[in-house]
């Protein structure tokens, strides 16, 4: 529980590479929940978490994509002010460096994630278990 | 005006009987002295007394680049170590660099050839030279500067960079003539521009002698137009004694390719055999005057074609057209002469890198180089592909001196070929 699947394609910063991935998720039906995008220079990764994870990385990979697919830890959240504040204390004190990391809402008010890419998630995982912090399920996050 | 009247302006019959003696002297000299000769010649089956005409020439074998390098350091020598006062290197990026020694007397006779070229372009001992290029193991900037001791004039050996400074020197010193490479004259256009100094009116500048980098004939208009200059083109490379091989004179209509101390063969670089005066091919050398290093029918890889006919200046030695390009796929960047196979080396021991990859030559000084990435080895990490650009660009700087650009491609962007494809796009002109 807690880790879940996060695909990353490699892509030339060009008009319409975005269509072209998003129309490929569209036509299996993949509903996408998240996005990010991270542009360096001439090219960027684009990181998706998606309902069907597996599927969109093997119809994606067929389609001859540069692509990637890890995990990443889904941290439960406060949707009220501090939310993110509390989460990113622990993190500091514990020294658990994310990668790359972003957040949405699930439920309006009430409930947000935090999704953080580490380099080793089982011990930080633990670690943060230990700090009362609970992680969403791979359900709850990508249906 | 003329430094050596006599020879510059010898009779055809005249210098191909010079150039006869001074072959034959030439090949007995190495068919003795250097070994590498000695078993070259024999596997040809040809000896020194073969060479009874000019003609005879095409039964030498050639030299090539490589087997410079192969005889590195000390293969080459015709004489004597005792004999020898200076090396230069050759820059080249394919692992050993090419070993050039002069003797006294090949040192003076550079110096003679240079100070010919000076003269024939319009400099006199009442010029002040700025001398911009590199003073080091590259002959450029030496060798003009004994041409010009030679001539009598002024000499400012500044070297390059340091651009404020050169501008004071310009500027104080009055200097009429500067020896420079292309992309740094244009450079100097721009810094006094920024200075607020106008380089048609506030520096004294009447002529430059550009080289070291190939550059078109829009760029020499161009600087001639920036400057209200004549700008002259030349042509030398170390192995054959410097930058004074060819040169133009005020006509500025094809480089006067010195003949008593060179034979010039234009041959097709696929068979290797003599092209008719006029037609284009790859220029090929044999020095008649070298002392410590002669080399015999060398493949210089430089395409060009003699310009048929008299010139107005009155000198005989006949005349190169601008270098039209490489019958190898070297290529120059900021001076450097390097080769993609050097690059591809370098690319193909990094993990993370495919085997497709494209050179970009941007201008004469920059250059990227497109590469795809392995699509297995893609994690995901942005950090990781950062650090595979500057892992690229940290081993090709090492190798190749220039530091380029580097851009990370999907795999299966680049074109594909078959076997050695076209790996360079050369944007510039030439």
């Amino acid at each position: 529980m807690g880790e879940i699947k996060q695909i990353s394609i490699f892509a030339k910063n060009q008009p319409g590479k975005l269509e072209k991935i998003t129309r490929i998720l569209m036509d299996t039906a993949i509903n996408i929940r998240a996005i990010t995008i991270s542009s360096v220079g001439d090219y960027g990764v684009i990181k998706l978490l998606v309902d069907k994870p597996q599927d969109a990385f093997d119809i994606l990979k067929k389609e001859g994509l540069t692509i990637s697919l890890n995990e990443v830890l889904a941290i439960e959240m406060n949707d009220k002010p501090g939310g993110l504040y509390n989460i990113a204390k622990i993190l500091m004190k514990n020294n658990i460096n994310a990668e790359n990391s972003y957040g949405f809402v699930i439920e309006s008010e009430k409930k947000a994630v935090l999704i953080i890419e580490v380099k080793d998630i089982e011990s930080a995982k633990q670690i943060l278990k230990k700090e009362n912090i609970n992680f969403f399920k791979e359900e709850e996050i990508i249906k | 005006m003329f430094w050596q009247k006599k020879i510059e302006t010898i009779g055809k019959k005249e210098l191909e009987k010079l150039q006869l003696k001074r072959l034959k002297e030439t090949t007995e000299r190495v068919y003795k002295k250097v070994g590498f000769y000695k078993n070259k010649f024999n596997a040809a089956g040809v000896k020194p007394r073969d060479i009874k005409t000019l003609k005879d020439i095409e039964k030498l074998p050639f030299t090539t680049r490589e087997d410079l390098r192969a005889n590195y350091p000390f293969g080459m020598l015709a004489v004597p170590k005792e004999k020898i006062i200076r090396l230069h290197t050759s820059s080249g990026t394919t692992g050993k660099p090419k070993a050039i020694f002069f003797s006294r007397s090949d040192i003076n006779c550079a110096a003679d050839l240079m100070a010919r070229c000076l003269v024939m372009s319009g400099t006199t001992k009442a010029d002040v030279l700025q001398n911009m290029m590199t003073y080091g193991l590259f002959t450029g900037a030496l060798m003009m500067h004994y041409g010009a001791e030679k001539v009598g004039l002024l000499i400012i050996p500044a070297g390059p960079g340091n651009t404020d400074k050169q501008i004071d020197l310009m500027i104080d010193f009055k200097t009429t003539v500067i020896h420079i490479t292309p992309s740094y004259l244009l450079y100097l256009a721009d810094a006094l521009k920024k200075r607020g100094l106008d380089p048609k009116k506030d520096i004294f500048l009447k002529r430059a002698y550009v080289g070291a980098e190939p550059y078109s004939e829009q760029t020499r208009k161009k600087l001639e137009e920036i400057f209200n200059i004549d700008v002259y083109n030349s042509y030398g490379l170390s192995e054959m004694s410097g930058p004074g091989v060819a040169f133009e004179c005020i006509a500025k209509n094809g480089m006067h390719l010195w003949e008593d101390n060179f034979i010039m063969e234009i041959i097709d670089p696929k068979t290797g055999r003599q092209l008719p005066e006029g037609e284009e091919g790859e220029l090929v050398l044999t020095t008649l005057c070298r002392q410590a290093m002669p080399i015999i029918r060398y493949r210089v890889g430089d395409l060009t074609r003699i310009i048929k006919g008299k010139c107005s200046c009155g000198r005989t030695h006949r005349r190169i057209a601008r270098i039209t390009g490489r019958s190898d796929d070297m290529f120059i960047v900021k001076g450097v002469n390097m080769f993609p196979q050097a690059i591809e080396r370098v690319l193909m021991g990094i993990k993370g890198v495919a085997q497709n990859y494209q050179i970009v030559l941007e201008s004469y000084d920059d250059m990227s180089i497109r590469v795809e990435i392995v699509k297995e080895l893609f994690d995901g990490s942005v950090e990781h592909l950062i650090a595979l650009e500057k892992q690229i660009i940290d081993k090709l700087k090492q190798e190749i001196i220039v530091k380029p650009k580097v851009e990370l491609l999907e795999p299966g962007t680049l074109p594909s070929f078959e076997g050695k494809g076209k790996r360079v796009i050369d944007k510039r002109t030439m």
